[in-house]
């Protein structure tokens, strides 16, 4: 027993076995977060009889269809190392441009086309801004926030469309005919498993998370860093200009101030989820199980009549958690390895 | 070994596990019931309001005559989202009666057919939602007297005569615009021809915006001669906007007050005379008018009466609009006896 620097390597070999057979997207905050979830679920379905029911799980999937949908593509940038903080004025943009289409007579599809165009041409002018341009992102897209957000506001003042195609309405309203299962969150899993197999398997996904580790390296390893980044914030553009529709189809209603603010929890959902602000690590199946927290928590919260700033409240401790616990035992690891070593040269 | 499929199956199947009910069967028109039996959710804009505390005690009022559980709950600030989770959470429990304040008129109505598909019965006092979404609508006064009492006091105020501009909530909101609109009639009357609108700005029912947007307009206007302020936040801020300016002695402000916290404003002088209804009455007969719904006394026709205790019985005239009474004038002799309307203690 000389070489115990590592932590691979301590001197109980059982719980260094465990550690080895969990795989790198199901690791200890995965649990945590799923330990959370069930906790959350027992509780709220101890105290609330209307907790537990398919009726509940109809209403919140489908009221989270917008905000679930932006998780995605804000998981693999900020593996990536980068942030997009325009989401929610590209949400409400890309469904002004779509209501403004529909109302001035345009089919379904082709004012959805314009409306996502819209959202990709959003993304673009990020990524461009952020990979050619060479600025940070958090900057960048504090200034879209406000650009698109203002835009929206130009095109629409203080009007609302609310005749909007029923086909729309009843995707992001109704549940699969027969079943408590809406649409919206059918459209969501294909969505999610989607990225999820992507992220976590594909070549693609090994580039991100290389990209986010060291983008210098990934460089020089012949990875196209730029294409790929400006890749990722069309793809954010074009999510949210779908979510913001999907949205406008849930209230009915386009307007200038929809989803105003929702970029500060989309950031908090990845946050929770254990992906690190600086890139490069975390699981797609931990932004998820994130997104089912918190669903989860603001149904219990609202059907229990909490206050709105409790939610918030509840929200904000979540990602304070997430940050602080991850780098509290990070810490604790280290200083205990320290001491061992410390020990082994006496 | 990295198996994202598994990880991905086990979100999504503890998602689905809470669909496990079976789908929601189909719904007639619903059965009376007594309001000593039913749950009562009553949503206001927001919380952290004075008015609707007010609007609050005046149910609570009602309730201890007439029995039955009220769930008074909100968003904290106004926002459509927080109004939509609090009609679900109403939908869920059963409530006989949803009540609502509608922050947006139309982006609330999904929520509100489908809790009236589900059996509850829909009334919105306050701020109307779209038509076909409710049954029954609880109006203070009518827009057009709201509209002219205000305007009065300013013309009267002026001498009928010179420049006044507007701050008022935000764009969207129906119900100042309704008022704006009948305002801006007013000065087609030859007795107004020597007034002139300058502008319409917007304050969003905060404090500090409506504050700048007064002094931009008294900057930009030097011969302006009186505010309108539609909103009691508006009004406060272009008091102390005039103040601030020096101009307080030849700018005369007026609008829509609150005696619950702005009686000062009346008594200093700052602003001559301002108009309201009693929010105390308006929840009052909120309830009454609830309790008569789902006893199903009235089923929202024009010319139905039902009982409404203190304040004698009520008609309901066209489009299912039961109107309260006339705007009151509030000045400085006054205002201490309507103090019991505004008490914000249920």
């Amino acid at each position: 027993m000389t070489a115990q620097t590592t932590g691979r390597q301590s001197p109980t070999p059982v719980p260094a076995a465990v550690r080895r057979r969990l795989p790198s997207w199901f690791g200890t905050w995965e649990i945590t977060l799923l330990a959370l979830v069930v906790l959350a679920v027992a509780l709220a379905s101890a105290t609330s009889p209307y907790f537990a029911t398919g009726q509940n799980f109809s209403i919140s999937a489908t009221g989270a269809l917008g905000l679930s949908l932006m998780v995605v593509p804000m998981a693999w940038l900020m593996v990536a190392g980068e942030i997009d903080l325009s989401v929610a004025s590209t949400f409400a943009l890309s469904a002004t441009v779509f209501g403004l289409a529909v109302s001035g007579g345009l089919g379904t599809w082709p004012a959805i086309g314009l409306g996502v165009l819209t959202g990709a041409v959003a993304g673009l002018v990020n990524g461009l801004l952020v990979v050619d341009v060479g600025l940070p992102s958090l900057i960048v897209t504090i200034g879209t926030l406000g650009l698109y957000r203002g835009l929206s506001y130009v095109l629409l003042e203080n009007r609302g469309i609310s005749d909007l195609p029923p086909g729309l309405t009843t995707f992001a309203q109704e549940n699969l005919p027969g079943t408590l299962v809406p649409y919206g969150f059918v459209a969501f899993v294909v969505v999610a498993v989607a990225a999820a197999v992507l992220l976590h398997r594909g070549a693609l996904g090994r580039a991100v998370f290389a990209i986010g580790s060291n983008a210098q390296v990934a460089r020089f390893s012949g990875l196209r860093v730029g294409a790929i980044k400006r890749g990722l914030f069309v793809f954010s553009g074009v999510v949210a200009a779908i979510a913001g529709i999907a949205y406008a189809g849930y209230i009915s209603t386009v307007r200038a101030s929809n989803g105003t603010g929702l970029e500060l929890i989309v950031v908090g959902i990845v946050l929770i989820g254990g992906i690190s602000m600086y890139g490069g690590k975390g699981s797609f199946v931990g932004v998820l199980l994130a997104l089912l927290l918190v669903t989860v928590l603001t149904s219990w919260m609202t059907l229990g009549d909490a206050e709105t700033a409790v939610q918030y409240m509840v929200t904000g401790l979540l990602m304070v958690g997430a940050v602080v616990v991850p780098a509290l035992s990070r810490r604790l690891h280290m200083s205990r390895e320290r001491r061992r070593s410390a020990g082994s040269v006496r | 070994m990295r198996r994202p499929g598994v990880g991905a199956a086990i979100a999504t199947a503890a998602l689905l596990a809470l669909t496990a009910c079976a789908a929601a069967e189909p719904s007639g028109p619903p059965p009376p019931r007594p309001v000593r039996d039913c749950n009562l959710t009553m949503i206001p804009k927001n919380t952290d309001n004075p008015y609707f505390a007010a609007v609050r005690t005046g149910m609570v009022d009602a309730q201890r005559e007439l029995g039955g559980d009220l769930s008074f709950v909100g968003p904290a600030a106004g926002d459509v989202t927080g109004q939509i989770q609090r009609i679900q959470s109403g939908r869920q429990r059963g409530s006989c009666v949803i009540g609502i304040s509608a922050v947006d008129s139309s982006a609330v109505a999904p929520a509100l057919d489908a809790a009236r598909a589900d059996g509850s019965r829909v009334i919105s006092y306050d701020a109307d939602v779209s038509d076909g979404s409710r049954g029954l609508f609880v109006n203070m006064a009518t827009a057009d007297e709201l509209g002219r009492a205000q305007f009065e006091i300013l013309a009267r105020a002026m001498g009928n005569t010179g420049e006044f501009g507007i701050v008022s909530s935000q764009s969207t909101a129906e119900v100042t615009n309704g008022w704006i609109d009948v305002m801006i009639a007013q000065l087609d009357e030859a007795e107004y021809s020597g007034m002139r609108l300058v502008r319409t700005s917007y304050g969003d029912d905060d404090a500090k915006k409506s504050y700048d947007a007064a002094v931009a307009l008294l900057r930009a206007h030097p011969n302006l001669r009186g505010i309108m302020a539609p909103t009691p936040i508006a009004m406060e801020a272009s008091v102390k906007a005039a103040t601030d300016l020096g101009v307080a002695d030849r700018v005369v402000v007026t609008g829509l007050g609150n005696p619950g916290n702005q009686a000062e404003l009346l008594k200093t002088g700052q602003v001559p005379a301002y108009v309201l209804w009693s929010p105390r009455d308006l929840g009052y007969l909120t309830y009454y008018a609830a309790a008569a719904y789902t006893a199903g006394e009235i089923t929202g026709r024009a010319g139905e009466t039902f009982a409404a205790g203190r304040l004698g019985r009520k008609t309901i005239g066209p489009g299912g609009e039961v109107v309260m009474g006339h705007p009151i004038t509030f000045t400085q002799d006054n205002v201490d006896r309507y103090l019991h309307d505004f008490e914000t203690t249920g």
